[in-house]
């Protein structure tokens, strides 16, 4: 960190004594209690015995998003297919284990792909469409969760109308209570986790509920079933 | 509707005067409708989605949503040391303002060391708080708003009337003439068309921008993580594109761990838009990594005291939980009647009128602790519990105290309170005001009348002038209870 003096502002030892001096104590102690524990009884929607497939894409499509199934082996017929049909023109294609041989083949069909890894947000206002790995997804909302990473840029999922993500059954988690448990197999938190749930959408004007508004427009799962 | 061009809606001479504001906002039929239609919309959403998706367990998410938070406010200080160190060590640059004037400085240094010409925020209403946009402006930085609603405010010189839909007061026509007038595009009054010149406006904005601005709905202690939930997607193109991003965020945005941040978020979602979570839920912990293709070189955060160091002791302190998902503006049938412009300030509804008055002094918003029916519905509403009725109490209990309460009004209390101390005290208070009042409406009514015929008082004079400002004052009748009781009453059992 750069040294905080050369900045504005108040100096963090009198910023957090003044906090210490509202709850009538010399300075910070570790708490006395645990912080509230977050029990299933109470906070939990989903359990693992449900079928997190069939509650993943009956979520997803409630909140918006088009789930197709595939196996395995479909993937890249099943990607090809839907862009296809979506008049999809010029695509982004992020790496992933989902995603091996789903770049030859799009190219092999004639779509355009567009060179973002050294370029970055730049070279993706052009992109009609953005296909993407997940690193998790959740059954009780319907969301995906897209980490930055090598080969994994933020803007994959948002700058393009349409966001296209390969979901495997493999990767859905139960509830979002779960989510404490993704960050702990992980080593270090990616700089960047977005939870996706649904187009990008606004209801500002009136009420009136208006899909794309600067993020995907459209947002097509398709989920592989590798149980 | 409110808000005149060029004139800003929180700029308001105090002590503030809630009734002007109130009066011309309840005459305009509207805004009521646009207002009274969207909030009970929202807050039956809100109720149904809880009870579909937690049943009886409703109160139970709550409660825990309450604790996490509470439990963080019991132990800032030590929760805050852990999130700098954290944040800190995630390479994200941590500042300390103890003002709004403080955090915009600090905001201004980093935008003048980066070199920072044009800048796109995000929704945050700490940044309406520090009043940040005028001073990039002021200080030449091009300054973008970029969530749909404040956009349009932003471009009708307008400020927000509700803290998760602020522009819940404009309709479809007042944004088609804003868009024609400063972008020039012909006019059109088509929610979908507008969207997308706006999307296009502002896409030309996020590819040049070098500056992002945010806010802040959660900070997790144990990893440094910024949380950030928006619907549109904006948000994170103005923590993303940009190469330097700044987010803005009052100390009471701290959970200790992951595993609480879905609790909160269980409930934000659904008690703001009624939707399980917002389209985006963005977890920021430091800038771009160095095998990484873009996001933003440097991660700043602004952490602003701004008077909640006051709120956070003890009897306050639960005000701090909120988590601004609006619900308790929804469920308010004062709010819901006299809009958010009405509070003088940048939060509105129950919450507004709660805390307003701790951060800019009661006796500059005297009104606003008594802008409530103190019915219960926001604290019915929370979904982390603020038992925001009997903090109005407390807050008029310090206004009596601080004798911001008028002379006349403790007075009368103080003969009410007199007169309750015993019977004949009582009977003496009770029949001089009934004789009076009932001289007030004499001729309006029979003068004979027995204990159910009514006489009306269409006008009172002095200090209480106000009750019959809007309608007749009932006068007692002839007799009281009592002597009724006394009289015939007692034999006609
Ligand atoms: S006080 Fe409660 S209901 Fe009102 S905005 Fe805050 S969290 Fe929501």
């Amino acid at each position: 960190m750069k040294p905080q003096a050369q900045y504005p502002g108040a100096d963090r030892a009198a910023f957090v004594a003044r906090v210490s001096g509202a709850l009538g104590r010399a300075g910070p102690t570790s708490p006395t209690e645990p912080a509230p524990q977050v029990e299933d009884r109470v906070a939990r929607v989903t359990g693992p015995e449900a079928d997190l497939g069939a509650v993943f894409a009956a979520q997803a499509a409630a909140a918006g998003m088009t789930v197709h199934p595939t196996n395995r082996a479909g993937v890249q017929r099943e990607v090809r297919a839907v862009l296809e049909r979506l008049g999809v023109r010029r695509v982004m294609i992020g790496e992933g284990l989902m995603l091996e041989g789903v770049a030859a083949d799009l190219s092999a069909a004639g779509l355009e792909l567009v060179a973002w890894r050294e370029r970055g947000f730049a070279a993706m206002y052009d992109a009609d469409a953005g296909v993407t790995d997940v690193q998790g997804a959740i059954a009780e909302t319907g969301t995906l969760v897209c980490c930055s990473g090598p080969g994994r840029a933020r803007g994959l999922s948002l700058v393009a109308p349409i966001h296209l993500a390969v979901v495997r059954r493999s990767d859905i988690v139960p509830d979002l209570v779960d989510l404490g448990v993704m960050r702990a197999s992980e080593a270090a938190l990616p700089s960047s986790v977005v939870l996706i749930t649904g187009p990008s959408k606004t209801a500002d004007i009136e009420g009136i509920l208006i899909t794309g508004v600067h993020g995907p427009r459209e947002v097509h799962v398709v989920l592989v079933n590798d149980a | 509707m409110t808000g005149s061009p060029h004139e800003h809606p929180f700029d308001v001479p105090l002590p503030f005067d809630l009734r002007p504001r109130a009066e011309k906002a309840v005459r305009d039929l509207q805004l009521r409708q646009f207002v009274g239609s969207a909030t009970r919309g929202k807050d039956r959403g809100r109720r149904d989605g809880f009870r579909e998706v937690f049943g009886d367990r409703s109160e139970g998410v709550r409660t825990l949503a309450g604790a996490i938070k509470q439990h963080t406010l019991d132990h800032l200080d030590w929760y805050l040391e852990r999130f700098i160190e954290a944040a800190g060590g995630a390479g994200v640059h941590v500042h300390f303002a103890q003002d709004g004037a403080q955090a915009n400085a600090i905001c201004l240094e980093i935008a003048r060391r980066q070199g920072c010409r044009l800048c796109v925020k995000s929704k945050s209403m700490v940044t309406e708080e520090t009043e940040l946009l005028p001073a990039l402006l002021a200080a030449g930085i091009e300054t973008i708003e970029t969530d749909l609603g404040e956009f349009i405010l932003q471009l009708d010189h307008d400020a927000p009337s509700h803290i998760v839909t602020p522009m819940i007061h404009k309709d479809r026509a007042a944004v088609g003439r804003a868009f024609a007038r400063e972008l020039g595009v012909p006019y059109t009054d088509d929610p979908a068309r507008l969207t997308a010149i706006a999307r296009e406006h502002l896409r030309e904005k996020y590819r040049r921008a070098d500056l992002g601005v945010s806010g802040a709905n959660f900070l997790v202690a144990e990893t440094g993580s910024i949380v950030i939930c928006t619907n549109e997607g904006n948000g994170r193109f103005c923590t993303s594109a940009p190469r330097v991003h700044v987010a803005f965020a009052g100390i009471e945005k701290l959970i200790p761990g992951p595993e609480h941040l879905g609790v909160m978020l269980k409930v934000l979602a659904r008690s703001s838009t009624a939707q399980p979570l917002t389209c985006y839920t963005h977890c920021i912990t430091g800038p771009r990594r160095a095998d990484e293709h873009d996001g933003p070189d440097e991660v700043h955060l602004i952490l602003l005291d701004n008077g909640r160091t006051e709120i956070l002791r003890e009897e306050t302190r639960e005000l701090l939980r909120c988590i601004r998902c609006g619900a308790c503006l929804n469920a308010c049938p004062v709010y819901r009647r006299i809009g958010g412009h009405s509070y003088g300030a940048v939060y509105s509804g129950p919450i507004g009128a709660a805390i307003t008055p701790l951060l800019k002094g009661v006796h500059n918003f005297p009104d606003l602790p008594k802008a409530t029916s103190l019915c219960g519905a926001c604290f019915e509403a929370c979904p982390v519990k603020i038992d925001l009725p009997r903090q109005f109490i407390a807050l008029r209990r310090r206004m009596v105290e601080q004798r911001v309460t008028g002379a006349w009004e403790r007075a009368v209390f103080r003969l009410w309170g007199w007169s309750l101390r015993s019977a004949w005290r009582y009977r003496l208070v009770s029949g001089v005001q009934r004789v009076v009042l009932r001289w007030l409406g004499r001729g309006m009514g029979p003068n004979d009348a027995g204990p159910s015929t009514r006489r009306w008082v269409s006008r009172i004079p002095g200090v209480l002038k106000g009750w019959t400002g809007e309608r007749d004052f009932p006068a007692p009748a002839s007799r009281s209870f009592r002597q009724w009781w006394e009289g015939e009453g007692r034999s006609e059992r």
